[in-house]
């Protein structure tokens, strides 16, 4: 048998082969390059495992045992013949080198490494180096998440334009902030308390039912919690859209043990005003449990940036799937635009830039008074070789449900929809004028402006169809039409009028919709019985819940109030993932 | 130091005089000619004395107050439905804030623009010939196209013969007010109104106007609207031919919005005449592309 080929001399070892651990030989090969293949990671580290509420990445030191396995290792091969004199130096990449941090491994711990003073000893190069390597945050328009490592050995007393002892260079790459999807196992929903608002309460309280039945967490979030509350708007009712304020992701890198070294990571939404925001950095982040926040300045986004369009019910992850030309093996990023208004431009250069659930579909939400993609689409498991389905809101669906009630019984036409609701704006003490809901169903079929306006609002639905279709591969057996009509809340921009079913809460397999108050026949809503036809055949256990005035009445619905924390797939390799 | 060096001359007045120094305007005078406007002057004082309640409601909204909107999820002002729940008793008191009085408090640039466009929609739901005035003053007045665009629908909602033949003017004279008119025009669903909105989008070339008329059809087409009033007619046909005629000649960046017209009019022979479409000889790779992608959406928005 042929002996392998002797390694040089001058080698830095990095984990080429992801198996999250160095080894001399099967590291080296190849491990200058990068390829979806090939080649070594390195994390964001953006927990806080010391608890000082600040992002460990942040400062200039290791923060004990458990911050150093956020590090991904670097070696500094021994090379016993390294000739007195020499002297090892590291450089980064000049793109890497503002979001990169080294740290030697020393007898005491960690120090950061200074690449512009630091050198390595012949002593030093002959007995080996060790070093970890972070990123202080994850890819962005600004950097691409690649960093080249390299070291140098020269003589000591050498001219500069000396020819080196001899060189190495590494090529890692950070791991991206990856979006949580719906079929991941969840084990916390987020919702936003203030028990003393009597809507509020009745939401919570709904919900602390249905996850209590399932067994499933409900973390609520202090909504009256002065620090999560603006100081001009101490007066208001608290800001309860959980979806909107944050995102859930994960992080991570191989491990030891053949599964990943992760961490959740919660984005919090870019706009500042927004103080609620604030719970993610105050109550999230903690060891093990990352925090990001993207977001410019308004000077800086310019003209057309529409911050609610920052927030999170308008980014969602289609879940694996896999299309005649590619794979989608941690879902896609959906994402709402509108021609003439964009989100925050650091938020959606973020995005971008993680890659590997994209590139992200951009859907049309100019039609939308809010503006947000989780007004007419959600995705809930299924038990299909797929493995989930597709839900869309279908104006056109309720129309026919309702024309079919009276078909059936015209008695039926005089039935009230949304009895006894009103709709009021909210003031601080979340009282306000109020202004009847009800109407009967004959009224809402014979309303001229409100047909041609729905019929309006289908055709977009459609439209935004027909690229979820092809972007995704679904194919048209695999949607469930969610029924339910919208209203012009002003400029010809849509709003649910009945509650958006669609959009719902889905864990494990539960969900929660917004209860429909739809019309009462034969002592049960029609609506509430449609949306329990549709769902449990697929095997999940439908709740409804409480939240015409807290939610509905403000344009937003279930999904919009709740939030959802899952488990990482942590047999995941994002890194074979081709961006 | 003397209070009167603290405050300026106008800071002070306004603070002694909240109420009227910072109400808000949200038309010009000469938006009405004075005939016009002393004679709703003359109308408010009588309503104002029979129905006072009306009137004070109308001077705090709830949807132009941050605290208020702030808790939507949009996060911004909105007053139409807060408007349209008053009914039709609120005519006068909404002409009053719009054309006369102004609100009563200082509002910031988006919390105008949206108060005008939810008293101009409100206005527009009651399709009331008696605020026809203060539409057109309020279509030919305000600059903001939200507004304008506003005062175009509930002109069009109004639906006479008159208004019509005014929008089309307005209409064939372009510009922002043209595309608003254009678009406003769609609230009329009569078949005289689409004939009208049929044979510009013929004759228009560029991507704005199209666009306006593709809407303003969409919304004139409707088949939905005719079966909510129980009547049918050539609307949606007529609609439906001279939107695909657009849709075949179009670039591929105005195809969209047409293709959601004519998916919203939902005229029954639409298939059939996307079929007839892609037989046609010499079709393009992108026209041919065009015309799937519609009938697939077409196929699909049948009623089941």
């Amino acid at each position: 048998m042929e002996a392998p080929p002797p390694l040089p001399s001058v080698r830095l070892l990095v984990d080429t082969n992801r198996n999250g651990v160095l080894e001399s030989r099967p590291d080296f090969a190849d491990h200058g390059a990068w390829t979806p293949a090939h080649g070594a990671v390195f994390m964001a580290n953006v927990d806080d495992d010391d608890r000082d509420h600040a992002v460990d990445a942040l400062d200039d030191a290791v923060n004990g045992d458990n911050d150093a396995l956020d590090l991904a290792r670097v070696r500094v091969e021994p090379w016993p013949e390294a000739p007195t004199g020499a002297v090892g130096r590291l450089a980064l990449s000049e793109g890497a080198a503002a979001t990169v941090k080294l740290y030697r491994r020393t007898d005491g711990g960690w120090a950061r490494w200074d690449f512009a003073a630091g050198t390595l000893s012949d002593a030093e190069l002959r007995a080996g180096v060790e070093f970890g390597i972070e990123a202080t945050d994850f890819a962005t328009q600004r950097w691409d998440g690649m960093a080249e490592l390299s070291l140098t050995v020269t003589r000591g007393d050498a001219a500069a334009d000396a020819a080196p002892l001899g060189t190495d260079r590494v090529a890692l790459k950070v791991a991206p902030w990856v979006i949580m999807n719906p079929l991941e196992e969840a084990y916390r929903v987020f919702v936003v308390d203030a028990q003393r608002y009597r809507p509020v309460r009745l939401f919570v309280n709904d919900l602390d039912a249905a996850t209590q039945a399932d067994g499933m967490e409900l973390f609520r979030i202090d909504g009256l919690n002065p620090m999560y509350r603006s100081a001009s708007d101490r007066l208001m009712g608290p800001d309860v859209w959980a979806q909107d304020i944050m995102e859930f992701g994960w992080t991570g890198i191989p491990g030891p043990d053949g599964t990943l070294h992760a961490m959740p990571v919660v984005l919090r939404t870019p706009p500042t005003m927004r103080a609620i925001g604030r719970f993610t950095e105050q109550e999230l982040l903690g060891p093990d449990f990352g925090y990001t926040w993207k977001h410019t300045t308004r000077t800086a986004n310019g003209a057309g940036w529409d911050p609610s369009l920052d927030s999170f019910g308008n980014l969602e992850i289609a879940p694996p799937h896999r299309t005649p030309t590619r794979d989608y093996p941690l879902g896609r990023t959906l994402y709402g635009t509108a021609e003439r208004r964009f989100p925050d431009r650091d938020l959606q250069g973020f995005l971008d830039a993680q890659g590997v659930q994209g590139p992200p579909v951009h859907l049309d939400t100019s039609w939308l008074h809010v503006g947000h993609i989780d007004e007419f689409l959600s995705f809930v498991p299924a038990p299909s070789p797929r493995g989930w389905r597709m839900l869309l809101a279908s104006p056109r669906l309720a129309r026919e449900l309702l024309e079919g009630i009276v078909r059936e019984n015209p008695a039926h036409a005089n039935t009230l929809m949304f009895e006894g609701q009103s709709f009021f704006y909210l003031t601080g003490a979340m009282e306000g004028q109020p202004y009847p809901a009800q109407r009967t169903i004959a009224s809402l079929l014979r309303d001229e402006a409100l047909n041609a306006f729905n019929q309006r609002v289908q055709a977009r639905i459609d439209a935004q169809r027909e690229i979820l279709q092809r972007e995704l591969g679904v194919a048209d057996d695999e949607i469930t039409e969610v029924p339910f009509l919208w209203s012009n809340i002003e400029r010809n921009l849509a709003g649910a009028l009945m509650p958006g079913t669609v959009n719902l809460l889905v864990y494990n397999r539960s969900v929660v919709l917004p209860r429909p108050h739809g019309a009462f026949l034969r002592d049960t809503d029609f609506f509430e019985d449609d949306m329990i036809a549709r769902l449990s055949p697929l095997g999940l256990t439908v709740h409804f819940a409480e939240q015409w005035d807290i939610l509905h009445a403000a344009e937003g619905e279930v999904h919009c109030g709740t939030n959802a924390l899952r488990r990482i797939p942590l047999q995941s390799r994002w890194w074979e993932v081709a961006p | 130091m003397k209070r009167a060096s603290l405050c300026s001359a106008a800071l002070c007045a306004l603070l002694a005089f909240p109420s009227v120094a910072l109400a808000s305007p949200l038309l010009p005078d000469t938006a009405l000619a004075p005939q016009a406007r002393r004679a709703l002057a003359e109308q408010v004082r009588a309503e104002r004395a029979s129905h006072p309640e009306l009137f004070q409601r109308l001077r705090s909204l709830g949807g132009v107050r941050p605290e208020v909107y702030l808790r939507t999820r949009a996060q911004r002002p909105a007053v139409t439905r807060e408007l349209q729940a008053l009914g039709p008793g609120a005519l006068f008191p909404m002409l009053d804030v719009l054309a006369l009085s102004g609100y009563p408090q200082a509002l910031g640039a988006e919390e105008t623009v949206t108060l005008q466009v939810g008293l101009l929609e409100a206005l527009g739901a009651l399709q009331d010939r008696r605020a026809q005035p203060a539409l057109r003053g309020a279509f030919e007045a305000l600059t903001d196209p939200a507004a304008v665009g506003a005062a175009a629908r509930a002109l069009g909602g109004l639906c006479t013969d008159d208004e019509v033949a005014y929008l089309t003017t307005a209409g064939a004279r372009g510009g922002m007010r043209g595309l608003a008119a254009w678009e406003g025009l769609g609230a009329c669903r009569r078949v005289e109104a689409v004939r009208v909105l049929a044979d510009a989008l013929d004759r228009a070339t560029d991507r704005d106007t199209m666009e306006a008329l593709a809407r303003g059809l969409s919304d004139a087409g409707s088949t939905w609207a005719r079966a909510a009033r129980g009547q049918t007619d050539d609307g949606p046909s007529v609609a439906a031919r001279a939107l695909l005629r657009a849709f075949l000649r179009a670039d591929a960046a105005t195809r969209p919005e047409l293709q959601v017209a004519l998916s919203a009019v939902g005229a029954p022979e639409t298939p059939q005449l996307v079929a007839e479409a892609r037989r046609a000889p010499n079709l393009d790779a992108s026209t041919q592309r065009a015309l799937e992608s519609l009938e697939r959406v077409l196929r699909r928005s049948r009623p089941r």
